[in-house]
């Protein structure tokens, strides 16, 4: 029997994890993301499952297939969807998020990218569910102009809006821009990475979002920053980035023009997901409670030096 | 120019020492306060740090130092580069060690891979993984079927 005696040795070396200190074990679970805990990870032991038992452990729930949540499975984790601060959505449709934010009141960053199905006016009534939002980023997928007027109107609190969805360098358009300047008057961050807007739109911008501290206009080929508007930008915004700034440090790729808009053939299988994601697919879901702004900041210092050298108030 | 810098000197448990520059020395917040307080004058001896994973840990340090000047992306790049060659075992001495030594980057790195890893695994490859012992009764097993939604019994 030597092979039994072998495997009991390797089990032997193997550290066991409940051998760590308790507040490391807590990091390590609290990393988990709802649905891996309420699967996996309660059920593993009895000092596993106290430890889960703490709310800080439900940070952050993660949907990123849009079948599995449509077969049901969001009854399942009602509970837990309910309580997170966090929700990160992938290639979902609107009606499982319907569904699954019917009442969640407590949510405060809504990520979505690549819910692709979600219908025009949709969002917006998703919206309506959430009255604590404070962060949405929807990414590679499309909202009209109307969601977004619901969404402001809705989502008193809403400070962050990321919204990056490239448009035909062709094709100019402010509706968006002037949707966000009167409907979302708290705005301090704002990415419109790949928008049609134009300077008219983003003077909106600058006259209706009074406290808008970061904003990123990267791949806005409309936008033609002169010297007065250049000045207006520097004099009301902390951190601008440039139409023309590099995107080195941008989650997704965005080398091909239709990577940013309808990018479906390229994840048409799983594997393929990975390949939208500049720095890894699994960094972009790592969420640490609502310490999100230090990630943000850390990447947005780089190229925006150019904009800010030539302020006298600048923030580095 | 190098001798001018000043040198902490660490032993570990199986007697290796490690001279190392204060400025990848204070990654440790441990130490670092330990020469706010006058206190790192003589070797430090780390009683449950081996001579290896703390010559890791000094390595981790080190790039952390010398890349002070680098991009973001760059350094998650040379974190996940140095955290996928550790092994489980190793891996557990790092944080043990990080935690220790209050580094709080390389505990957030391990922590987060041990995360990594338990993600998407049933709770039985969890135990196996990491020879974690099933103590639940059969009762409580039924329980937890029974009632998948116990974290929050509050009423509507």
């Amino acid at each position: 029997m030597p092979r039994r005696k072998r495997k009991r040795r390797a089990a032997a070396e193997t550290h066991n994890l409940l051998e760590m200190p308790p507040e490391v074990k807590a990091s390590v679970l609290s990393r988990l993301g709802a649905i891996d805990i309420l699967n996996s990870a309660q059920k593993v032991c009895s000092q596993w499952r106290n430890i889960c038992k703490d709310p800080s452990m439900w940070r952050s729930i993660d949907m990123r297939n849009s079948g599995e949540w449509e077969d049901g499975r969001v009854h399942d984790y009602q509970h837990s969807i309910e309580r997170v601060p966090t929700a990160v959505a992938f290639r979902c449709s609107f009606y499982s998020l319907n569904d699954a934010f019917h009442r969640s009141v407590h949510l405060k960053h809504l990520r979505l990218f690549v819910c692709y199905d979600i219908s025009e006016d949709t969002l917006g009534e998703v919206a309506l569910k959430l009255p604590c939002l404070e962060e949405l980023e929807v990414s590679i997928c499309y909202i009209a102009e109307h969601s977004l007027k619901t969404i402001g109107r809705n989502c008193p609190l809403l400070k962050s809006l990321k919204y990056n969805h490239r448009h035909s360098e062709d094709y100019a358009c402010d509706d968006h821009a002037l949707a966000i300047a009167q409907s979302m008057p708290e705005l301090c961050r704002l990415e419109l990475l790949g928008n049609a807007l134009t300077n008219e739109g983003l003077q909106a911008i600058l006259d209706g979002c009074r406290h808008l501290e970061y904003l990123d206009l990267r791949q806005c080929f409309n936008v033609h920053l002169g010297e007065d508007l250049e000045k207006r930008c520097v004099e009301r915004i902390k951190t601008l980035r440039r139409p023309d700034g590099s995107t080195h440090d941008y989650e997704f790729f965005v080398g091909d023009p239709d990577t940013l808009s309808y990018p479906f053939d390229r994840i048409s299988d799983s594997d393929d997901d990975y390949d939208l994601f500049a720095n890894g697919y699994d960094h972009y879901f790592k969420i640490s409670g609502a310490s999100e702004s230090s990630d943000h900041d850390s990447s947005g210092i780089s190229d925006t030096t150019s904009m800010n050298s030539g302020a006298s108030d600048s923030d580095e | 120019m190098a001798s001018t810098l000043k040198k902490i000197i660490l032993k570990s448990c199986d007697g290796k020492i490690l001279e190392v520059e204060e400025a990848v020395a204070v990654q440790s917040q441990m130490i670092k306060n330990m020469i706010e307080d006058d206190c790192a004058n003589e070797e430090i001896p780390l009683p449950d740090i081996t001579g290896e994973i703390l010559s890791m840990i000094i390595e981790y340090c080190k790039m952390h130092v010398d890349g002070e000047n680098n991009s973001n992306n760059e350094l998650i790049a040379r974190d996940a580069d140095f955290i996928t060659r550790v092994d489980l075992n190793t891996l557990y001495y790092l944080i043990v060690a990080a935690n220790f030594l209050n580094v709080k980057s390389l505990l957030d790195l391990t922590c987060q891979r041990v995360a990594d890893i338990i993600k998407g695994k049933s709770p039985e490859e969890i135990r196996l993984t990491f020879n974690i012992k099933n103590d639940f009764t059969p009762e409580e097993e039924e329980e937890i079927r029974k009632k998948n939604a116990w974290a929050f019994d509050y009423k509507d």
